[in-house]
């Protein structure tokens, strides 16, 4: 570390804007969708036509309060929408329609691990001040070797969800720590995909240094429109070390917005303080205050109970599951659904084999076939039902993954009926077992002999002719019990 | 032309023929409109296949609607879809709407035939309609004088017998102040009764719609079309609205009372007389009057400041998608702020764009608690004052102008002159209540006798006794005098439908 490193020490908040999972936007029934053909999914309202009115999305709203909840915000028993003024082309109204002084959601906190010093991990708390809904704008595209500028309006009245955290991280690799910690816990709220490479995830941050030990806060500057993980933690880095040279060298900071470039790794103003605008805010007269149900609230809180990664990853470590599989598990909120409705299917097989399956075997299949786990035709309730059949000894771990491959080009089909079409069902039957033992047994009456006196060396021979006369389907640990019984009981 | 649900009832009998009260209404277009423009397009095509689609209806045995075959004419800034909706901007001009307002399509939904766009001031802006950039309609009564406004072609319209029905916005007066000026009923529902969909925005939180026409009993029927829930406007209130059309006119009982400040010495003479004279006619019908002193609406000299910062302010948000990037003309930069301020500064008239600075202004960082928020606090109190004296009267009665109508270009060089026309009208759209302006009288000075317009407020939500009152009021009052000038020399009344 340089000594400029240690001398000053960062004070980061982060704002991120996640779009909401909703079908339609924030204020008119245009479909939110990604990927569309330019100026397709808009109409009267999102073009802002002369006389169009704004009218709230219900949708939007409870995905709202459902994120509030899963981040522990208060949630405004009555709440507001407000104008936010400025002039730009891809801002079809001249104003966006957010939430200035009573947003949706209010305090809140996130609790999650982040890496500290070289090799260490430590858990911490950041509180959260505020989360809003507001309005998306359209986009800007500038089509190459042409002096023009196009606007799309796809984009624009999608609905998201402004989330502000409070000042309170201490390093890019926090801040990246806490991204990352949001996301999921979004993820598995259901309120949003959090996919950054379509938007629907975005981050502004704001740094200032202040001397280290010290409470006193610096003079911040915005970084605008940060688009990955990576580039959150680059351009924090770099936006230290260009403050921290002015500092060094006796220099105020001036406070600025910036934009971050990822080729150059450097941060650059995009405009100070003395032009930032005045967005004049009132209150929007187009859409009345309105009362958020409080016993609709706790209905919503209900449906969240259990889906929290965090209370989660502790439930499969206490169901025997291994720390890093859980983890794994917990990556995504699909994954960990497949696997708790896998466990479910299976009653009486180990969560920890559960959780093997779902990571080896049927991630192996999803990977291969290049489609999504709820999309496979080995549904969890199958996958269960293979699991439970081979812990009845019917299968044996090799033959399982056999039986999941075929199971997958023959939807519908039960795991015994695949098994059995395969001949890969394991005889564990006793009486039929026997019978097998008695008859190598009998035919090798030489090595038994050997065996009874002294040499039990002989015992994985004898175990191996077995499995071989039953071609292979014995359960061998079945086997193994029948023949030592036989063999030390003569 | 005959009343409105004479007009209707004969359509739906099969006496009277839609089509040919189109072209009668085309006709006197036609014949009078270029002296008096209370027209921006009139559309004869549409109006013409519209009336055809109406005849068909009838014709097939099917009930076009409570409108059948009435010809209206619709202020050009309610959007009815493929007509144009300029607003009387060069911003707008040559827009046509992509989409019909909930007005529009409800009135289509009755079987009305809208023949032509009013004009109006730039963006409902003005008293006058001197302020349309298409240049002014005239006053039928005299047309060197203003017919009022901002609703100004629909008033004349009607009250040069164009159409028998017309739909105004009112956010400060617009529809009840030229309604006054021009001797038509003029009626503004209590805000959010009327979807403000499809109505281009000005001051979002007072903008009303709301009809123009010969007499009460039309504006009651033509409210009862228009008026109900819309969930496309927030601002609407839920559930159905009593039926002005079926309510009791009954004068006899009823508790009138009389703010000293709406008679005050600021209001022209011989308005005062005629408006006494109109109160002393309700008292013998059994009306009682109470002419209260000055002090039970102690905030209203503040109306007008409350009114142009209010209305101003939400202006200077609402107007700022007229920018040319979407629609509408655009007066190209060489860069995008330069586009910007050519557009937005040559094709807003001078009017509009003061409206959009004060507004601005008041809404800057800084200035937002000394002007906006402070203007809402004294917004409240008017209201609240209203309510009070809602709880010892019925209805609230005095003149709609200060004055009648005055000469074109008289008070156009000083805004706070044109901004007084609002003085009786403002306090009442702050309030967001129920009015309506009614025809009580003529004054008589130097020139022409002018219009006088007794306005009657109602408590909230309580448009249908506004309606039936004022209807009473012109049943005890007998025919009022009618403008006959554009009346003469039109086509006879439209014969049978065969």
């Amino acid at each position: 570390m340089s000594a400029t490193a240690t001398r000053w020490e960062p004070v980061i908040g982060l704002e991120v804007h996640v779009q909401l999972a909703t079908r339609s936007k924030l204020f008119c029934r245009c479909e939110a969708r990604f990927g569309a053909q330019p100026n397709t999914l808009v109409c009267p309202v999102c073009t802002a036509q002369p006389g169009t009115l704004p009218v709230l999305n219900a949708q939007a709203l409870r995905l709202g309060v459902l994120a509030g909840l899963a981040l522990g915000c208060e949630i405004a028993p009555r709440t507001k929408f407000d104008r936010k003024n400025y002039f730009y082309p891809d801002l079809p109204k001249g104003y966006q329609i957010s939430q200035y002084d009573r947003p949706l959601c209010r305090g809140g906190a996130l609790d999650f691990e982040a890496p500290d010093g070289a090799s260490g991990r430590v858990t911490r708390h950041v509180r959260l001040v505020r989360a809003h809904l507001e309005e998306d704008s359209g986009k800007i595209v500038h089509p190459a070797g042409m002096d023009l500028s196009l606007v799309d309006l796809n984009r624009a009245g999608v609905p998201l969800l402004e989330i502000v955290s409070q000042p309170e991280l201490r390093s890019p690799e926090e801040a990246s720590a806490y991204l990352a910690a949001l996301r999921r816990t979004l993820r598995f709220a259901g309120v949003s995909e959090c996919d950054m490479e379509k938007g629907s995830f975005r981050c502004d941050a704001n740094v200032s240094l202040r001397p280290t030990g010290s409470s006193t806060l610096g003079t911040r500057c915005e970084i605008k429109n940060l688009n990955s993980f990576r580039f959150v933690a680059q351009a924090l880095a770099a936006e230290m070390q260009r403050q921290a040279a002015i500092l060094d060298a006796g220099g105020r900071i001036v406070q600025s917005t910036l934009a971050f470039d990822p080729q150059r790794g450097r941060t650059a103003p995009v405009r100070t303080k003395e032009e930032a605008n005045d967005y004049r805010y009132f209150p929007e007269p187009d859409l009345p205050e309105f009362d958020v149900d409080p016993a609709w609230v706790e209905e919503l809180r209900r449906t969240l109970a259990g889906r929290d990664p965090a209370q989660r990853r502790q439930r499969y470590v206490a169901l025997g599951v291994a720390a890093q599989h859980a983890d794994a598990l917990l990556e995504e909120p699909e994954r960990a659904e497949y696997f708790e409705a896998a466990l479910d299917a299976a009653p009486g097989v180990p969560a920890a084999t559960v959780a093997g399956a779902v990571l080896v075997d049927a991630l192996r299949l999803a990977n291969e076939r290049r489609i999504a786990l709820p999309e496979l035709a080995v549904t969890p309730a199958r996958l269960g039902e293979l699991l439970a059949l081979a812990a009845g000894g019917a299968l044996s771990v090799q033959a399982m993954r056999t039986v999941i491959v075929a199971m997958e080009s023959r939807p519908g089909e039960p795991a015994r009926a695949v098994a059995e079409a395969l001949d890969l069902l394991q005889v564990s039957d006793a009486g039929q077992l026997e019978r097998v033992v008695a008859e190598v047994l009998a035919r090798e009456a030489d090595m038994v002999a050997r065996y009874r006196a002294g040499k039990t060396g002989l015992f994985n021979a004898l175990l191996g002719s077995v499995m071989k006369a039953s071609g292979g389907k014995a359960n061998p640990a079945t086997v193994r019990e029948l023949l030592a019984r036989t063999l030390d009981a003569g | 032309m005959s009343r409105v649900a004479d007009i209707a009832a004969g359509v739906r009998a099969g006496r009277l023929d839609p089509v040919a009260l189109a072209e009668e209404s085309l006709a006197r277009i036609a014949a009078h409109d270029g002296r008096l423009h209370c027209f921006l397009d009139v559309d004869a095509a549409a109006a013409r296949r519209r009336a055809e689609e109406v005849r068909a209806q009838v014709r097939a045995g099917r009930d076009p609607g409570r409108l059948a075959g009435v010809p209206v004419a619709i202020k050009d800034n309610i959007a009815l879809q493929g007509a144009t909706l300029t607003c009387a901007s060069r911003i707008l001009q040559g827009y046509r709407a992509p989409y019909s307002s909930h007005v529009a399509e409800r009135l289509l939904a009755e079987g009305a035939v809208p023949v032509g766009r009013t004009n109006m001031d730039e963006f409902a802006m003005g008293a006058s309609t001197e302020n349309s950039a298409f240049g002014p309609t005239r006053n039928p009564w005299d047309t060197a004088r203003v017919p009022g406004g901002s609703s100004g072609g629909s008033a004349a319209a009607v009250a040069a017998g164009l159409v028998p029905l017309a739909f105004g916005s009112e956010t400060g007066g617009s529809i009840r102040q030229p309604a006054a000026l021009c001797g038509v009923t003029g009626f503004k529902p209590t805000y959010g009764a009327v979807s403000r969909f499809g109505l281009v925005a000005f001051g979002s939180s007072l903008d009303v719609i709301g009809p123009l026409a010969a007499d009460a009993a039309d504006a009651a029927l033509a409210y009862d079309v228009i008026a109900g829930h819309d969930p496309r406007d927030a601002t609407t209130w839920p559930g159905s609205r009593p039926s002005a059309v079926a309510a009791e006119r009954r004068l006899a009982g009823l508790r009138v009372g009389v703010p000293g400040e709406f008679l005050d010495d600021s209001v022209d003479a011989e308005v005062r007389a005629r408006t006494h004279a109109a109160l002393e006619l309700l008292e013998s019908r059994g009306a009682r009057v109470t002419r209260l002193p000055l002090g039970r609406l102690p905030h209203m000299d503040l109306s007008i400041p409350v009114y142009y910062i209010v209305a101003s302010s939400e202006a200077s948000s609402n107007l700022a998608r007229f920018d040319g990037v979407r629609y509408g003309p655009r007066a190209q930069g060489v860069e995008l702020l330069e586009t910007y301020l050519r557009t937005r500064g040559t094709l807003f008239g001078p009017e509009v764009r003061r409206r959009i600075l004060l507004g601005t202004f008041a809404l800057s960082a800084g200035y937002l608690d000394a002007w906006y928020k402070k203007a809402l606090a004294v917004r409240r109190l008017i209201l609240d004052e209203f309510l009070a004296l809602f709880r010892e009267f019925d209805l609230l009665a005095g003149p709609t102008s200060p004055f009648p109508a005055f000469a074109l270009g008289a008070r156009t060089a000083d805004p706070y002159a044109m901004y007084l026309c609002d003085l009786l009208t403002a306090p009442v759209c702050l309030a967001g209540l129920p009015s309506v302006s009614v025809p009580c009288g003529l004054a008589r000075g130097p020139g022409a006798p002018l219009p006088v317009g007794l306005q009657l407020v109602g408590a909230p939500a309580q448009d249908q006794r506004v309606l039936a009152a004022a209807a009473a009021f012109e049943e005890a009052r007998g025919e009022p005098e009618r403008c006959e000038t554009f009346r003469a020399g039109a086509p006879a009344a439209a014969g049978g439908a065969r």
